[in-house]
């Protein structure tokens, strides 16, 4: 007796309605309890509608210990696909909690490597939704071994297309390394949790006791380790921030972020009336990005950690930029281990993905201290000069107020091949800051003096009328032109333009040693 | 002096953020006063204080398994003063310096943390 194929179709729809049930009613029932979205949820929000095609939808686990063959595990935990977000092609993965607690095993780590493959090849964006338990116990080394060939994939993968990582849940133990290696980390607060040991394992070992979300929870990787690079509130906030990320980013490290239609900046940011006159006293950086940047729409990243360093992306003119400044607000703006860092991290990646890199320059200098010192703030400062000096995108700096000593240089200075080096009458570009310098340099008249208070001062007003503004700088052509504040966006808009086709090759090597 | 109110109003998102002190404070770097608002990391900094050569600390959690020594035992540079069990594995804690014990801070099957004082040389 033949089946007719039209009974074969009807069998195929209520295999995948079988599969689509992942841990059943219960389990999808307990991951809303949480507060959390099923992982087809999470994507059919995150992807535009109707555009998300299944695979592997009915791979199966092969293991045969621990009473394994007896369970059925529907997509063994993990859901892949590619669909489009803003109308372009988006390889993506989710793992299903519902599922043996989403843990991974042999099978599960293939699916999401198909995928990985598959993005590396087509040349689009991976999007990776973590919701895991971890390594399935019962399938032993085999789940190392998944692991293993993920993480190399990312590695692979890191500058060719961007990838992003959405910790919708646990991400615990060796399963957080593939955020680590992805380009952009996005948590939710009081979902996502992130780390290498748990608080069972704290608790035996050292007999601290700390909740999962005091440890390695949504707030900690954004305030304070600096893994995480957006933060959200709900899952749908989230959504939002990656496709509001996605539009400045190109889809593979070959092309170039799309236009968009330039926009005016909004009127409420007067360039000229954010900065103070009294270079003691701080401003907000992000006021003067958003004088200058299109539609006033700033992206920042890493918001929370490391504050007195200012990153994040906008657009000059219709092109996708990003930004790297020092926010006087805090800590004065210096440079410190962790601002370091995350300069630099962000600067590798713009010049991977050949996105022009605009430097705000207001620093006094470097954070002093014994603990920045032994946290090895030599090492962290020297990845600065390393990323700019690497970087072969456009690279166009503003200085400001303060430039003083290695800060000035570690700022994308001429001297590190920015391009173009604006700075506006109120800079101060120095070896160090005129109370520093005059105390040092005319030590002997201040210490003859009759008045030695009187002397200083005298002597203060002396070095900052001959040294403390860009003049100095200019006369050597170490700054290409000093530059009211009105005219920056002007200024910032032509540099992009005859920068555009920048063409420089740097010695053959296989690659250098930065201080990691 | 009028001190600048952003109008990006951005540490907005996380409610009781901790990012940054709730008031501006004076910051005087290379000679001259700044105000600028502190992150929590750099107001909670450990000041640096010279350590005591006679006071031996650990250096890894773990539980004291065997002690090797007593108030009034000479000991060279090196020599191991007792045995915990930590990360897995029996581990021979030695002192770095020599001299004579005065007095021992922990006791046998006692669990320790880090940094926790373990003995004190005269």
């Amino acid at each position: 007796m033949i089946m007719p194929v039209s009974n074969k179709i009807l069998e195929l729809k209520k295999k995948r309605k079988e599969v689509i049930k992942g841990g059943g009613e219960q389990a999808v029932l307990k991951q809303a309890a949480m507060g959390k979205l099923t992982a087809r949820t999470r994507i059919i929000s995150l992807l535009d509608e109707n555009s998300f095609n299944e695979y592997d939808l009915f791979v199966e686990h092969d293991s045969r210990d621990f009473d394994m063959e007896k369970k059925t595990l529907h997509g063994d935990g993990v859901i892949i696909g590619t669909g489009t977000i803003l109308g372009k092609p988006v390889c993506i993965f989710a793992q299903d909690f519902t599922v043996a607690g989403g843990s991974l095993g042999f099978m599960h780590a293939r699916k999401i490597t198909k995928i990985m493959d598959h993005s590396l090849k087509m040349g689009m964006p991976l999007i990776g939704i973590n919701d895991s338990g971890g390594a399935r116990i019962q399938e032993g080394v085999n789940s190392l071994a998944g692991y293993g060939e993920i993480f190399f994939r990312n590695t692979l993968a890191s500058g060719v297309i961007p990838q992003i990582s959405v910790i919708l849940g646990p991400c615990a133990g060796g399963a957080v390394y593939s955020p680590a290696l992805t380009d952009f980390v996005f948590v939710v607060d009081k979902i996502s949790k992130m780390f290498i040991t748990g608080p069972e394992v704290i608790k035996t070992v050292l007999g601290e006791e700390i909740s999962m979300e005091d440890l390695g929870g949504a707030r900690v990787h954004s305030e304070i380790t600096g893994n995480a690079h957006f933060f959200a509130e709900t899952e749908e906030e989230c959504f939002d921030q990656i496709k509001n990320l996605l539009s400045f980013l190109p889809w593979n490290n070959m092309e170039k972020a799309e236009k968009t239609r330039p926009k005016a900046p909004k009127r409420m940011y007067k360039i000229t009336q954010i900065v103070p006159d009294d270079p003691r006293y701080p401003y907000d950086v992000r006021d003067v990005i958003r004088s200058i940047v299109d539609d006033s729409e700033f992206l920042e990243v890493q918001e929370f950690w490391a504050a007195n360093m200012v990153i994040g992306f906008g657009r000059i003119n219709g092109e996708s930029v990003g930004f790297v400044c020092n926010q006087p607000l805090i800590l004065a703006g210096v440079l410190d281990v962790d601002s370091s860092d995350k300069a630099a991290r962000f600067i590798r990646y713009c010049d991977a993905f050949n996105i022009p890199i605009i430097t705000l320059v207001d620093l006094p200098g470097y954070l002093p201290g014994a603990d920045q010192e032994y946290a090895g703030v030599i090492r962290h400062g020297a990845k600065v000069l390393y990323a700019y000096s690497e970087a072969t995108v456009p690279k166009l700096t503003v200085i400001i107020r303060k430039a003083y000593g290695g800060g000035y240089i570690a700022m994308n200075s001429r001297h590190l091949r920015a391009d173009f080096v604006f700075a506006w009458p109120s800079a101060e570009i120095a070896v160090m800051g005129p109370e520093g310098a005059a105390n040092i340099i005319f030590r002997k008249e201040i210490a003859n003096a009759v008045d030695p208070e009187k002397m200083r001062r005298q002597k203060v007003k002396e070095y900052k009328e001959k040294f403390a503004n860009p003049y100095v700088a200019a006369s050597r052509g170490y700054i290409d032109s000093v530059i009211a504040p009105s005219e920056t966006r002007k200024l910032l808009i032509h540099a992009l333009e005859v920068s555009a086709r920048k063409n420089i090759s740097m010695p053959r090597k296989k690659h250098g040693i930065p201080p990691f | 002096m009028k001190i600048h109110v952003s109008k990006t109003n951005v540490f907005r998102k996380m409610k009781g953020s901790k990012i940054k002190s709730s008031v501006m404070k004076n910051m005087v770097l290379g000679g001259r006063q700044y105000k600028t608002f502190f992150t929590p990391k750099f107001e909670n900094r450990k000041p640096f204080t010279v350590p005591d050569p006679h006071l031996i600390y650990s250096a890894i959690p773990g539980k004291i398994m065997k002690i090797l020594v007593k108030p009034g035992k000479k000991i060279r540079p090196g020599d191991t003063i007792l045995i915990m069990d930590s990360m897995k594995m029996m581990n021979n804690i030695i002192s770095l310096h020599g001299g004579i014990i005065k007095d021992v801070f922990v006791t046998k099957g006692e669990i320790i943390p880090k940094k926790h004082l373990i003995a004190e040389l005269e």
